[in-house]
């Protein structure tokens, strides 16, 4: 039975929920929060509140968004026929953050894992091909994760997407990575990049 | 503790943090193994990593774990990659049935209990899906796990009379009395399913077929009209049995009209 007055354990209880959060932590960003002025912890509790009833997906890709359509999606100068395909918006985060995608995205919300029970009904497949049905798609690119359940997603959408064949399907290079060492990638990455090896 | 070190091939994975995986191994001299690898997408700048940057689903690899059956969850120390099976991901048909080989194998085997010869079996197979031949190479495979782990069904003989039903055509099968039934007892069994008798055939020619390093020799060529009644029908038998419905059969199995499970 722990010793802490009731808020402070429910406190302690509700960050040790978080990922990477045991109760050691949770006891010590407690004790943090008490010790700030209250218009300072608060800040914390507004921001929870705000990015909880702000936040919302766009209704065209799915990226988490406070504006709707999101602000890549209402871009004029975005390039709508160019549409690559991500599991997450962190991937979407991750691709935006090299400046040279112009494209617009659509973000899965996941990826299928049958072992997982997770299914293409639980995805955002239905509004992908409604997007590209709509005609104003010329190419989608899987921006999908290089491993099993990636590729059973990608392959699973280039399937849906054959009966539309102005609409190219690509999918994202594959390879040794920026910067790193050949001794070191692994026997997959290898044959990646040999496969996929280019002409200089 | 002590370190042990295995082949191993790895049946189902859980991302539990950013770097750090909970996976289930199949590893070929100690069985089913569940291991926790942390920082296992950590990397160094130059791409180093103790785990080669991750295990994936099916990936065949070298482990180095902590070994001691008292805990349900040995650790990772280290995995070199052997094979990551790129050919298999090319075909998602390919990539259901391997999965559903894994699926299988995660539930019909327990923990720690080694089985070198399924291992070599499986380790062949997952290759072997990645060609033309998968489907009955996936058949062989499934009913070579089921006779492996006891759960092979009655195929020759009647489940309820015992009359020997080789060349007699059968009154169908039966999940709850694992096997076949003749035409005089199809009706005092009341979950029965019809089984096409050159189906029945089939599988009892497979199962006489001679196994040799880790692959049935003379394998005869199938297609779909024979290997997926074949599939469900087991598939409703080995989820009758086990008592829990599995994922894959949705996948790898297309649905029928009621009434039709094996026809």
């Amino acid at each position: 039975m722990s010793n802490y007055a009731q808020s402070i354990q429910n406190l302690m209880n509700e960050l040790a929920r978080l990922p990477g959060i045991g109760m050691r932590s949770a006891e010590r960003i407690a004790f943090h929060l008490l010790k700030q002025k209250p218009e300072e912890a608060l800040k914390l509790a507004d921001a929870i509140r705000d990015v909880k009833t702000r936040i919302r997906h766009c209704s065209v890709c799915y990226n988490l968004t406070e504006q709707d359509p999101c602000h890549i999606c209402s871009d004029p100068s975005r390039d709508q026929g160019l549409v690559c395909v991500v599991e997450q918006p962190k991937d979407l985060l991750a691709l935006e953050a090299t400046g040279l995608y112009k494209g617009v995205y659509h973000v899965l919300l996941g990826r299928i894992s049958p072992l997982e029970g997770i299914e293409p009904a639980d995805l955002t497949v239905e509004p992908l091909m409604r997007r590209v049905a709509s005609g104003t798609v010329r190419e989608v690119i899987m921006g999908l994760n290089p491993n099993m359940e990636g590729d059973g997603t990608a392959l699973h959408l280039q399937a849906l997407l054959a009966s539309y064949p102005n609409v190219q399907v690509t999918r994202l290079a594959r390879g040794l990575p920026a910067g790193s060492s050949i001794e070191y990638a692994n026997r997959n990455i290898l044959a990646d990049a040999i496969a996929g090896r280019q002409k200089m | 503790m002590a370190l042990a070190r295995d082949r191993c091939i790895c049946l189902r994975k859980f991302e539990y943090s950013e770097t750090s995986q909970i996976l289930t191994l199949f590893g070929r001299e100690h069985g089913l193994l569940r291991v926790m690898a942390k920082g296992a997408h950590r990397r160094t700048k130059a791409g180093a990593s103790k785990f080669d940057g991750g295990v994936d689903l099916l990936d065949l690899g070298q482990a180095v774990f902590t070994f001691d059956t008292a805990r349900e969850l040995q650790t990772l120390t280290e995995w070199h990659l052997l094979e990551g099976h790129l050919e298999l991901r090319r075909d998602l048909r390919s990539i259901y049935l391997a999965l559903y080989a894994a699926e299988l194998v995660s539930v019909l085997l327990e923990a720690h209990d080694p089985h070198r010869e399924l291992f070599d079996r499986m380790e062949h197979t997952l290759g072997a899906l990645a060609t033309p031949r998968r489907e009955e190479v996936f058949l062989a495979f499934e009913l070579e796990l089921f006779r492996e782990t006891g759960y092979l069904p009655e195929l020759n003989a009647c489940v309820s009379c015992g009359q020997v039903i080789n060349g007699l055509p059968a009154g169908g099968f039966s999940p709850s009395r694992s096997g076949v039934i003749c035409r005089n007892c199809e009706a005092v069994v009341h979950d029965r399913i019809s089984l096409d008798p050159r189906l029945l055939r089939l599988l009892q020619s497979l199962l006489r077929l001679p196994r040799q390093q880790g692959a049935t020799q003379r394998l005869p060529q199938l297609t779909r009209h024979q290997t997926d009644p074949l599939n469900r029908l087991l598939a409703t038998y080995i989820q009758h049995t086990l008592g829990r419905r599995l994922r894959l059969p949705d996948y790898v199995i297309p649905p029928v009209q009621a009434g039709t499970l094996a026809r």
